[in-house]
């Protein structure tokens, strides 16, 4: 007789894939004197193209009251620049040390590993809404909370309750990104910083994306990206993951795949003959060539029998934040070494 | 099939090559169905000349890497899952009985969750971390029931139930919380619970080989007893039975058996449930024909449901678990308005 809540864990489990949210941001800011900023359309492709229209003036510094318009649509005003901040998500811890608003945060999760400082910051629980202590959060008395999605939605409503400004930020695309980051960067009054790390994101990215796209159809590598071993699960074409290899000049085994994480068959993986195998350090079992050699069939495929496995950091991969430059870099420089000689 | 009462011997012959054969057939569909299709005879071929230069080298590396022992890992469990069942309908007179009954699922699950919450790396028997810790926690949760629910030397039936179903409820609640505690491994567990044989291959096949085979084999000697049992304890003990022994040794075997599978596939319900009811509408009511006979229906049916599992929505995995509820169910449904719930 298993009477397994499953809903519950569904229900948490869901949560898990909301590092990477998803619906496509909307952000405005609404600033006295009004300079309404219009939300740009997002498109499914990473955009590379600057953002002309949140590009602030040289003035760098931001009049409160302020108004903004966050991610799920609500409309949130900050009656001055807050100097005590709590996070709901590690992809916000980042971009708030990434913007120079670090000094302010008074609480994160305790996933919030990076930057290194950002892990002797008091924490307030996990991601998922379930494990996130309210009580600890309105005793840290923070002038504004930047949370995730919609799956923290009981924590967004339980907080406006008290009277506690909730940002919620997420994002599904690299230009939602640059927008979350020039959002909170007026927010915490330090705009120019937030133009610049969107800047240089965009340079970089470009960069990139300038060699990758010059890739004949021919020479670009198929990829399994292997996302956790047991169950053996894969990342689709929407998630941060599936874009990247894309920008990368990869060729995503599984981009015929509409859910984010899907759990697939190791006889479709042998199937497909992916030419490089990538997953994130923090697998399961740690994914190194001897172990995969030792999966039943797995010795059949190509990216086996080449020694093509690549392990690269998980949390730079799939965080919605400052770094998915990096993590393009690296996974570029890995499949295309004689590309960025 | 026509509801064989007074069957002479060879008709039980009969019926159980036919069983069999069915089986068989099915065996060999389901390996040739998959991400690449192989006819049978290239999968009967793949599997008897693996070395001969004729044969197709992709289906060799399929068939006997991916899909054989999996296979044949489906076939077990479901065995196992449908005698466990099977014996422990008779034992508790209770045509809902299945092999979960007293605080197996509870126990297996909590066992495998620590093992994944703390990536225990114990290994034995050939047996990974999360499959004997599964194993040991299934033991340990029916032992425990058994030891509350005996009665001066008595374990009365509903006793038994109750506290299986108390038990597997605090262990669910442990499961949830422990959960709570730690996201991170969240989804391995869920799949683990959902019950599911992907990715499974010889190893776990041979692990819960042994225990499996005892455990059918035990239940098969322990029979006539049964049918004893299910014919109520007055009866049973004016035949000179004793009633504390027999239970015993019942619960014994069919809790090892149900350990030994649930340790490698995952809490797959449904089988045990459904698999007794079909045997007894083929063979009738008497043990000694029906645990062998679940045992085969449990089998061609998770290498059905399973097929299904990891063809239905390729290139996705579905849990087979949630595969033998939907496919389980509305038969089995079908089955009791047949029989206009006569189904013991």
């Amino acid at each position: 007789m298993t009477k397994l809540r499953f809903s519950r864990f569904l229900s948490v489990f869901l949560l898990l894939s909301s590092l990477i949210a998803c619906g496509a941001a909307e952000n405005g800011i609404t600033q006295a004197p009004a300079t309404t900023v219009p939300a740009t359309a997002t498109t499914a492709s990473a955009g590379v193209a600057p953002t002309a229209e949140l590009t602030p003036t040289a003035t760098s510094s931001v009049s409160y009251p302020l108004t903004i318009k966050d991610s799920l649509g609500r409309e949130v005003t900050l009656l001055a620049a807050p100097s005590r901040i709590v996070s709901l998500a590690p992809s916000n811890t980042e971009i708030l040390f990434a913007v120079g608003a670090g000094d302010a945060l008074v609480g994160v999760t305790k996933y919030c590993n990076y930057p290194e400082t950002a892990k002797s910051i008091d924490q307030i629980g996990g991601f998922s809404a379930k494990s996130i202590s309210l009580e600890t959060i309105v005793a840290l008395k923070p002038d504004v909370v930047f949370s995730g999605d919609e799956s923290q939605q009981t924590v967004i409503d339980a907080l406006a309750q008290a009277n506690i400004p909730v940002i919620a930020i997420k994002a599904e695309t690299f230009e939602a990104v640059y927008q979350n980051i020039n959002l909170i960067g007026q927010a915490t009054n330090h705009p120019t910083e937030a133009a610049q790390v969107v800047a240089d994101m965009q340079a970089r990215i470009g960069a990139v994306t300038a060699k990758t796209s010059t890739l004949a159809a021919a020479d670009k590598l198929s990829v399994f990206y292997e996302v956790y071993d047991e169950p053996l699960m894969t990342a689709g074409p929407q998630t941060f993951i599936g874009q990247m290899l894309e920008l990368a000049g990869a060729t995503n085994i599984f981009a015929d795949v509409s859910e984010e994480y899907p759990e697939i068959s190791a006889e479709e993986v042998v199937n497909r003959q992916p030419a490089v195998i990538i997953g994130p350090e923090s697998h399961g079992d740690k994914l190194t060539i001897d172990l995969i050699a030792q999966r039943p069939g797995w010795g059949a495929i190509k990216a086996v029998k080449d020694g093509k496995i690549v392990v690269l950091n998980g949390d730079m991969l799939s965080r919605p934040g400052p770094r998915l430059a990096d993590a393009l870099e690296a996974l570029s420089q890995a499949l295309y070494p004689e590309l960025f000689k | 099939m026509a509801r064989l009462i007074s069957k002479p011997y060879w008709r039980d012959l009969l019926a159980f090559g036919g069983l069999l054969g069915l089986l068989f057939l099915t065996m060999v569909l389901s390996l040739g169905i998959g991400a690449v299709q192989f006819s049978p005879s290239e999968v009967l071929q793949a599997i008897i000349q693996p070395q001969h230069p004729s044969t197709n080298a992709t289906a060799v590396t399929i068939v006997w890497d991916l899909r054989l022992a999996r296979m044949l890992l489906a076939a077990l469990i479901g065995a196992g899952l449908a005698s466990a069942g099977a014996a422990f309908q008779g034992l508790f007179q209770n045509p809902l009985a299945d092999p979960f009954a007293i605080g197996a699922s509870g126990g297996a699950a909590l066992g495998a969750t620590l093992a994944i919450v703390l990536r225990i790396q114990w290994q034995w028997l050939g047996f990974s971390a999360v499959a004997l810790c599964a194993f040991i926690g299934a033991l340990l949760a029916v032992g425990v029931v058994y030891t509350i629910a005996e009665v001066g030397g008595q374990a009365p039936h509903t006793a038994l139930l109750l506290a299986g179903a108390a038990l597997s409820t605090m262990l669910s609640a442990t499961v949830s919380l422990l959960l709570l505690m730690n996201e991170q491994p969240l989804y391995e567990v869920f799949a683990w619970l959902l019950g599911g044989l992907s990715g499974r291959s010889w190893d776990n096949l041979c692990s819960s080989l042994p225990f499996v085979v005892l455990g059918i084999a035990w239940l098969w000697l322990l029979a006539r007893r049964i049918d004893a049992l299910s014919c109520g304890d007055e009866v049973a003990q004016s035949l000179g039975l004793s009633l504390w022994r027999t239970r015993s040794a019942v619960i014994a075997a069919a809790s090892i058996t149900t350990a030994a599978t649930v340790a490698n596939g995952g809490i797959i319900g449904f089988v045990g449930l459904i698999a007794p009811h079909i045997a007894r509408l083929l063979f009738g009511a008497n043990h000694a024909r029906l645990i062998p006979a679940s045992g085969l229906v449990g089998a061609m049916l998770l290498v059905l449901a399973d097929t299904t599992a990891r063809t239905i929505a390729a290139p996705l995995e579905l849990p087979v678990g949630i595969l033998t509820a939907m496919l389980g169910g509305p038969f089995f449904l079908y089955l009791l308005k047949r029989s206009r719930g006569v189904m013991m």
